[in-house]
């Protein structure tokens, strides 16, 4: 009988193999899921019913020293949607692309995403949210979020900085405080089914957001405004590239204000620059990304420059520290000076200063003086003070991107570098080291580390961190720096474009060649002035750099004196200094007001004639050859201004041919 | 029609009771299950559950029906049945109602029936007459023909409605009982050859988009977490977060808050291994091993080849069902629409897996009796 049960009986030991082949199998994997990856699974499971809403932290306000408002955080909203609860798309996409003006078909796209959520946008205004949630449409998500705004735009934009999308510092003291600004995200909690209702009833856990502390800036808002103001019109006036202004308290290294110009809109920081709107889109992201990050830099503390005349006081005060010279030591210039068989010229060789004291030739910025002064002292010493006086070293101001400048190593410098660094040239500086060296100066030879925070406080107003001052050393003694503010007081005469009458105002012009690649390139300036007032007790020191003027004049004390002085003097009257008028100054300001009139275009001559009929003194700026038939190109003060009887009016004559 | 003496003693104590226990044990576990996926402990309704136990009652009539008639009754009358089988799945083409692109279901106002359900039964009973009248036949390509014919005519209308997951079950019972028939292992590695050659093709000519997602998908879930993927990584999940002992009956967060897609039909098991984690999900295996072993054993001892036939059809059938769904809840496997047998809710599932286990009883009860 051939049944199949004999086959069957064969066959049923193969299937059963199969059998628990494939059930080991099953459980196996079982065994897998449930028992080795399962914690992997519970996580899974638990992020998909717990949804975990993060809500963001305050960030805190940046005031100024006298508690106003620089940087606030404004409420805004991240706009979310959530494709499985939309109704309409075509009619979502529509409202969100009006209201955001955003593109249609992009954002229809990405509503219509297979995804639990998709954001459309981040910080969006309170007034678009309102007019999205009175349209009442399903499946939007609004969640709150800061903002970060700054009240006045384009002000004070290299200290204060800005923030990123997700509110954290990038640049300014938004970095450097990043850590106490911003605060700690809270979360809230809540379960939800899988059609992302919250249940009703359900456990949720809400977690207070910590907001972040409040930076109290040594930044004084209004004088910050007189240096915004000052050289906004410099950078105008002198077709310049760029001005910079710092203003710093020289007893405690308080910066009480830093301005550049131009700069940019803290607002928005990653606008495209105007100049760049047209070639914007065929750029490459990465020459995009250089070009923001050329606006962000900021000149103050990233920028190095040889300082030029500006740096004779470092050497200087070296000199009479080092009792290698005195105020009244007679010298002799001649117009030039011969070093190592290398011919070193005085800025006037054509017309030499001849004899002059050591207080004369600071006045008149007499470069044969400097180098006979620095070969006095030898490299060591003048080595010595300069990096007493902080140079080569970041000053460690808290702001991002300080560079150190460039030192010259004491072995590499010859006598020709020795006489070249005597009178500012072959080293370079950055703006904030070269105003904490004169502020060291000005406060009786201490070197205070620059702040620009200081201190932290809550919501209160209590304290909760502060900042102290910070001296770094003692350069010089108390009567060496009061020697060489004297002389400083005597360098800015009442005919300099700095000098405010009763205000005491000491100070140094500097103007140097921009050197590019090793190279100097002609017709391109650094034009300076640093200064302090009033001389017998500075409360403050102001410092003006003009890069790159292309205007008609180019020297630091016409272009950058008179924007020092204009800071100076709204800034001493705002913090109340009482002018302190020498017997001249006062006889002068009994005398009656005249006009100044229009002199400009005129030859001298008939310029000395005109001035004499209002009753009114002249000087003609001294820094070119001139004659009498040269043409007046500028005066200070203007046409038009009302100023005391006797008083000098300063002319610019066009240099001869 | 031959009627046994019902209360006849000697056909009562052949009824295997391994059979009858693990069937019993598998259909409570479900009702449980279904009871918790449809949530009644949160105010969910009971009318699934209910629906289950009505069905569950009427199976336990139309097994005591089945078991009145002698298996080879079905046998005799095989061409009938046949025929009734085509006519079955003809007429859904026709009457049935499209869901999800298919006619598989015909619509009787409360009660909706599934043609291919019964027709498995009836394929089982009219194939294996067919075998174990060919049985010796089974050694030529042009005696196998039409055995493969007999079957290809069912599966091509299955494919019609289009029912890919059925037709599976059938080729899948088919080939288990050809095997069993004693097909000469050349033809099997011959058939075997030309499943893995027409692979390609099919994947070119035969398969839907739809379905060609499906077996992207299956190989990689994450392809698409929120569409064709999500049925497999939400069951994972609710599996593997079910851990070694599970949530507790009741107490699934997957299943509760909604995340466990078709968890009372297609994806009840993922709600047994949320909830009673690796414990309750093997024992779901265990007693279908249990009954699956119990069906071999009848398949061996039964009196006939007719009998032993159409115990391995069941038992591929079963088997089947058990391996995909399983095994698609757990990644094994592309999801297809194929139910759990006993467990997952379904009333003509519930019935004709029912009335299957009432053909391995009645060929295991008669398997004494010599007919004259």
């Amino acid at each position: 009988m051939s049944s199949i049960k004999t086959v069957v009986k064969r066959r049923i030991i193969v299937v059963l193999f199969a059998f628990f082949a494939v059930y080991a199998g099953l459980i196996g994997r079982l065994a897998f899921i449930q028992i080795i990856n399962s914690s992997e699974y519970q996580q899974k499971a638990m992020e998909q019913w717990t949804r975990d809403i993060p809500i963001p932290s305050q960030r805190g306000i940046i005031y100024d020293r006298n508690s106003k408002k620089l940087a606030i955080s404004a409420t805004a909203y991240e706009i979310y949607v959530r494709p499985a609860e939309v109704k309409d798309p075509e009619v979502l996409a529509q409202a969100l692309s009006d209201v955001l003006e955003m593109d249609r078909a992009q954002l229809l796209q990405k509503i219509s995403v297979k995804k639990d959520t998709v954001i459309i946008k981040k910080k969006v205004d309170a007034d678009k949210v309102k007019a999205l949630r009175e349209k009442e449409l399903s499946g939007l998500i609004f969640i709150d979020d800061c903002k970060r705004f700054y009240p006045q735009t384009n002000f004070a934009s290299y200290i204060l900085g800005f923030t990123n999308t997700d509110n954290e510092g990038q640049d300014g003291v938004e970095l450097t405080y990043e850590k106490y600004l911003n605060g700690f995200p809270g979360r809230n909690i809540k379960m939800t089914d899988a059609h992302g209702q919250e249940l009703p009833g359900s456990e949720a856990k809400y977690y207070e957001p910590q907001d972040g502390l409040n930076l109290v800036l040594s930044v004084d808002e209004v004088i910050q405004h007189f240096a915004e103001k000052a050289i906004e019109n410099a950078l105008v006036e002198n077709k310049a590239k760029r001005v910079t202004a710092i203003v710093v308290d020289p007893k405690t290294g308080d910066i009480l204000a830093m301005a550049v110009k131009p700069d940019f809109d803290n607002n928005d920081p990653r606008k495209i620059p105007e100049e760049l709107l047209d070639k914007w889109s065929t750029m490459s992201s990465k020459e995009q990304y250089d070009a923001l990050f050329k606006t962000w830099r900021n000149p103050a503390v990233s920028d190095t420059y040889e300082p030029g005349s500006t740096f004779k006081i470092i050497t200087s005060v070296a000199g009479l520290e080092e009792n290698v010279v005195k105020p009244d030591d007679r010298f002799h210039c001649v117009g030039h000076v011969t070093v190592s068989g290398k011919r070193i010229k005085c800025w006037r060789s054509y017309n030499p200063h001849g004899p002059e004291s050591f207080a004369e030739a600071v006045k008149n910025s007499c470069n044969p003086v400097f180098v006979e002064v620095g070969q006095r002292l030898g490299k060591e010493k003048l080595y010595k003070y300069i990096k007493a006086f902080g140079f080569g070293t970041p000053t460690n101001i808290k702001l991002p991107g300080e560079a150190a400048g460039i030192v010259r190593g004491v072995n590499e410098m010859g006598p020709v570098e020795l006489a070249n660094i005597s009178f500012g040239q072959g080293i370079s500086v950055t703006p904030i080291q070269l105003i904490s060296a004169v502020s060291a100066v000005a406060n009786g030879g201490y070197l205070m580390e620059p702040r620009v925070a200081k201190k932290v406080i809550d919501d209160m107003g209590k304290t909760v961190h502060e900042f102290p001052t910070r001296m770094v050393r003692q350069v010089i003694s108390k009567e060496t720096a009061a020697t060489m503010r004297q002389i400083l007081e005597a360098a800015v005469a009442p005919t300099a474009g700095s000098y405010i009458p009763g205000y005491k105002v000491a100070g140094k012009t500097g103007t140097a060649q921009k050197a590019e690649g090793g190279f100097y390139v002609p017709g391109k300036f650094v034009s300076s002035f640093i200064g302090f007032a009033p001389a017998n007790d500075p409360k403050i020191v102001v410092m003006v750099v003009i890069d790159e003027p292309g205007g008609a004049q180019h020297f630091g004390g016409v272009i950058a004196a008179p924007v020092a002085k204009s800071i100076l003097y709204d800034t001493l009257r705002y913090l109340d200094v009482k002018p302190q008028y020498t017997p001249e100054e006062a006889k002068l300001l009994q005398k009656p007001l005249v006009k100044v009139p229009e002199v400009e275009g005129m030859s001298l001559q008939n310029a000395i004639k005109e001035l004499a009929k209002a009753k009114l003194k002249y000087s003609v700026d001294s820094e070119f050859e001139h004659s009498l038939e040269s043409v007046i190109l500028d005066q200070t003060p203007k046409a038009g201004a009302d100023i005391n009887e006797g008083s000098i009016v300063i002319l610019y004559a066009k240099p001869k041919e | 029609m031959k009627f046994d003496d019902l209360v006849d003693r000697k056909l009562l104590k052949n009824i295997d009771l391994g059979v009858v226990f693990s069937t019993v044990l598998l259909i409570i576990y479900g009702i449980t299950a279904i009871a918790s996926a449809t949530h009644i402990t949160r105010g969910g309704t009971t009318g699934l559950m209910k629906v289950q136990i009505i069905a569950f009652i009427l199976g336990i009539i139309g097994v005591l029906i089945i078991l009145l008639i002698d298996y080879n009754t079905f046998g005799d009358n095989y061409t009938l049945i046949y025929i009734v089988n085509i006519l079955l799945l003809v007429s859904v083409l026709f009457l049935g109602s499209k869901i999800k692109g298919s006619r598989s279901w015909i619509d009787f106002g409360p009660l909706n029936f599934q043609p291919s359900e019964v027709v498995k039964l009836g394929f089982i009973l009219t194939y294996a007459k067919y075998l174990e009248k060919k049985k010796d036949k089974l050694n030529r390509i042009i005696d196998v023909l039409p055995a493969v014919m007999h079957m290809g005519v069912i599966i091509g209308l299955i494919l019609l409605q289009p029912d890919f997951g059925t037709a599976l079950v059938f080729i899948f019972i088919s080939v288990f009982m050809l095997y069993a028939a004693g097909l000469n292992y050349k033809m099997i590695a011959g058939a075997f050859a030309t499943f893995l050659i027409s692979i390609p093709m099919m994947w070119f000519f035969l398969f839907k988009p739809y379905q060609k997602d499906r077996i992207r998908v299956f190989l990689n879930p994450e392809l698409d977490p929120m569409g064709a993927g999500y049925h497999v990584l939400q069951s994972q999940t609710a599996i593997g977060s079910g851990q070694f002992a599970g949530k507790g009956l009741f107490q699934g967060t997957q299943n509760n808050l909604g995340f466990i897609p078709e968890r009372h039909t297609d994806f009840i098991y993922s709600v047994i291994g949320e909830e009673l984690g690796l414990i309750g999900a093997v024992a779901v295996i265990v007693l279908f091993m249990w009954l699956l072993l119990r069906c071999i054993h009848v398949a061996k001892v039964s009196k006939d080849d007719y009998g032993m036939l159409i115990c391995v059809g069941v038992t591929a059938m079963y088997l089947f069902h058990v391996l995909e769904n399983i095994g698609m809840t757990i990644g094994l496997m592309p999801v297809t629409g194929i139910p759990l047998p006993f467990i997952s809710y379904g009333g003509s599932s519930l019935l004709t897996n029912m009335a299957a286990v009432g053909l391995v009883l009645n060929v295991g009860m008669r398997r004494q009796v010599i007919r004259f």
